[in-house]
């Protein structure tokens, strides 16, 4: 019993653990830097994260379902290319936008609809996913930048308001209504459900198969609009675009305290992660560390904040 | 007089508020065929797990070969000499028939962990030679065998441990018919070289035919041992039943109504059998059978969670059920048998669970009304008196009986017109399966057709307005309301043809 009550109050004091691990990091690189702390930096870290923000969305929700999306990188890659291709055609540039967002949408389709109607294996059919797109980019546009976007097409990835950055602004916006769905909506009661018990929720007269696809068909279309910011900040469209993506994506959600077996975990939470992860690569940068002992750094973080409690459960058993 | 190779003496095992055995005496001899019978929850499995070395006993002694033995574990259990075969075979199904014989065996590998390959078949296939399996070839993988062949394997896994006291449990419950004989071939070959085998099995016919003593359980006591020509088909069933308890049941004496709200007209269960039948409205309909006789499958089959052939009409109209979302739109609801996998969700709220099947009508387009789901959920948690703090509860907290009720209120919520309840009250207490029973009657009272399937035959007879008895796929006789008591219902079950006072 006294396990379960300290096990309780861990969980409720979660958010809180995770927010003092981010204003360690901030305390900690602001002395350790004079450039961190600046609205400037700030300013600059809110507006690099917005792609792995927007993923980290579908990202949480099919955590919490109990399955995971590793295809979100070559999805992104594959819609900002066919955004550049569209648009090198002729087509108008939010028409062209709007051929990314499709070929999001097509990408999340497939994949949900392998893992939900055909019960395949998430992991595998997105990492089919993740190779096959990958390969098909550099196949589309024959591994060249595609750039030359109208003016008005940067608004998107480099635009201040009032100082802040747009595309945050826009995250923070979707994020807040992401959140809003997952606690006001019965789509979130079964997304939840699914993760703990889907057999149980099946048993319901519910349909897991719907619920499953709308999932990776968010995922895609979430990827896809990475896709058109990150264009939109860098100015163009590479075959490499969104490489990796996916394992910065996992890791804010992990460290946001989602369970990677699903069932438990918060947008919230997933939120914070997301800051943790690109302040502390931000700090890591200012202070000059090599992008290689930045991921041993980020690696032993999410091992860490993660695994000590599945270690304490393993002692515990 | 030979002496017994094992002795259970006292056996007593508690479990948190439930006694499962109370002072069990079991002796058993070397070469002799020990059939163990009792109804469910008479304590079989739990005598034979304590011992298999699964858990310990509460109370009592076990002394094997004259020596009192504690088993650790089931390996343990094993290596001095106690085994035991499940009804599901445990074996993996990807190795060969050889290495799942020995498997984890130190005497089977050399240095550095080099397996010995040709001592590995070799003794393999001699053990399997001496129970008759000479035509299984050791090297194969065991997914490629036979299940007769696998329960040979099964066998011979058990006597590379030099087993004295061999337990099957059900063993013809995995196996086609005609397999049943080459399984008691390989039962008499044991005996004769002196294996001591306890043989738990629901199956009449198979008892007679193997068996030469037989031990009755009830409500966790011994009955009584016997040899098996001191006992008769009848005298067995009503060791195993006892006497009549009744109170535990409502009294149920109004007439159904005619009107038929569900029929089914040639249901398939699997290629070759079909089932027809009626439901009238506000009538009990139970539906009796053994593990594997069907009954399951056409729960299964109502509730969309399985396909087949065969007509489903509700109210008179026929209606396809390809799902289970279909099913709740036709208003059949449906509790399954295993509440934890299949009825409640556990780290979830009561709230949660009761309303979740009903959520689309709890919500304003996609938003749940969460008022209407706090009010929804506080009426069905009074309604079945769900014991528990509040409805935030998580449901992991509550009792086997509490968490129960809740997978049946989060069905009534759905106002279903047709309630099919599976196994409504397995691991449920005696007070909170009075309680449930009461809920049903008042449930059927107030004009809910109920299909009742159920392995406890108390249960379906206190209940059941009608009773469906079915054998292999089968339904093979119909009860009235106080028609049936249980030998009949059991031999009806168990050996269909069979007329009273004809016993074989």
């Amino acid at each position: 019993m006294s396990m379960r009550t300290i096990g309780l109050s861990f969980k409720q004091n979660k958010l809180l653990v995770q927010l003092l691990l981010l204003l360690f990091i901030l305390v900690l690189f602001s002395i350790l830097s004079p450039y961190f702390l600046s609205v400037t930096n700030f300013m600059n870290v809110f507006n690099q994260m917005v792609e792995v923000g927007l993923i980290a969305i579908p990202m949480t929700m099919i955590v919490i379902s109990g399955a995971m999306d590793l295809s979100v990188g070559s999805i992104l890659g594959f819609s900002a290319v066919c955004m550049g291709i569209a648009f090198e055609h002729g087509l108008n540039i939010w028409a062209s936008v709007l051929v990314a967002l499709l070929a999001g949408l097509l990408c999340g389709a497939v994949n949900g609809y392998l893992i939900a109607r055909h019960r395949m294996q998430a992991i595998v059919v997105t990492i089919g996913m993740l190779v096959m797109l990958r390969g098909l980019v550099y196949v589309l546009n024959q591994g060249r930048p595609i750039s030359g976007y109208p003016d008005s097409f940067y608004f998107l990835g480099q635009q201040y308001i009032a100082g802040v950055p747009f595309n945050a602004i826009f995250l923070a916006a979707v994020f807040l209504l992401a959140h809003f769905v997952m606690k006001r909506t019965r789509f979130s009661t079964y997304v939840y459900g699914i993760g703990n018990n889907e057999e149980a929720v099946h048993y319901s007269g519910i349909s897991v198969v719907r619920t499953r696809f709308i999932l990776f068909l968010l995922s895609g279309l979430f990827s896809a609009m990475a896709g058109v910011f990150l264009v939109s900040r860098l100015a163009s469209a590479e075959a490499t675009s969104g490489t990796n993506i996916e394992l910065d994506v996992l890791t804010a959600t992990l460290i946001g305290g989602t369970h990677i077996f699903g069932g438990r975990g918060s947008l919230s939470g997933t939120f914070i992660g997301l800051l943790i992860i690109v302040f502390l690569r931000n700090g890591l940068n200012l202070l000059g560390v090599s992008v290689l002992y930045q991921a041993v750094i980020l690696g032993a973080l999410l091992l860490i904040a993660v695994g000590n409690k599945q270690f304490n459960r393993g002692l515990s058993r | 007089m030979e002496h017994p190779v094992l002795t259970m003496d006292g056996i007593s095992k508690e479990f948190p508020g439930v006694k499962a055995l109370s002072n069990v005496h079991f002796e058993l001899y070397p070469g002799e065929v020990h059939a163990l019978m009792g109804e469910n929850g008479a304590g079989k499995s739990t005598l034979m797990k304590i011992l298999s070395g699964v858990y310990p006993a509460t109370e009592g002694v076990i002394r094997l070969k004259g020596k009192e033995v504690a088993f650790g574990s089931p390996l343990d259990a094993q290596k001095q000499g106690v085994s035991i075969i499940h009804q599901e075979f445990n074996l993996f199904s990807n190795l060969s028939a050889a290495e799942n014989i020995f498997i984890d065996r130190p005497e089977m590998t050399g240095k550095l962990g080099r397996i010995r390959w040709s001592k590995l078949y070799d003794e393999a296939q001699r053990l399997v030679d001496s129970v008759g399996g000479g035509e299984i070839d050791v090297r194969r993988e065991v997914r490629h065998l036979g299940v007769h062949s696998q329960q040979v394997i099964e066998i011979a896994k058990a006597l590379s441990f030099q087993a004295d006291v061999l337990i099957m449990d059900e063993p013809s419950a995995a196996l086609p018919e005609n397999e049943v004989q080459k399984m008691f071939d390989v039962v008499k070959r044991l005996k004769a070289q002196g294996v001591a085998i306890v043989y738990v099995s629901h199956r009449m016919k198979e008892i007679f035919e193997i068996a030469d003593k037989v031990t009755v359980l009830r409500d966790g006591a011994k009955i009584d041992t016997r040899r098996i020509g001191e006992v008769t088909e009848q005298s067995l069933i009503q060791m195993m039943v006892g006497k009549e308890v009744n109170q535990l049941y409502p009294d149920r004496d109004q007439k159904p109504s005619e009107e038929r709200v569900l029929e089914v007209r040639q249901l398939s269960l699997d290629a070759s059998r079909a089932v027809s039948f009626e439901l009238r409205k506000g009538e009990i309909l139970g539906l009796f059978g053994v593990p594997g006789s069907g009954s399951h499958t056409i729960a299964e089959r109502l509730f969309g969670l399985k396909r087949g052939t065969g007509d489903i009409l509700v109210n008179g109209a026929a209606v396809r059920i390809r799902r289970p979302g279909d099913a709740k739109a036709k208003r059949i609801a449906y509790v399954p048998p295993d509440r934890h996998r299949q009825g409640i969700i556990k780290p979830m709220s009561i709230r949660q669970n009761l309303s979740l099947p009903l959520l689309p009508e709890l919500s304003k387009g996609p938003l749940l009304d969460q008022k209407r789901i706090k009010q929804m959920s506080r009426d069905y948690m009074d309604k079945l008196r769900i014991k528990a703090p509040n409805d935030q509860q998580s449901v992991d907290f509550l009792s086997g009986g509490n968490q129960q009720k809740v997978v049946i209120g989060k069905w009534l919520a759905a106002h279903p017109e047709i309630l099919i309840l599976e196994e409504p009250t397995r691991g449920v207490d005696v007070g909170a399966k009075a309680e449930i029973y009461g809920i049903i009657h008042r449930l059927a009272q107030e004009g809910l057709s109920i299909l009742l399937i159920s392995s406890e035959m108390p249960e379906v007879i206190g209940l059941s307005d009608r009773i469906l008895v079915l054998y292999k796929g089968e339904l093979v006789h119909e009860f009235a309301r106080g028609e049936a008591d249980q030998e009949q219902l059991l031999s009806r079950a168990s050996h269909p043809r069979a007329t009273e006072g004809d016993s074989l």
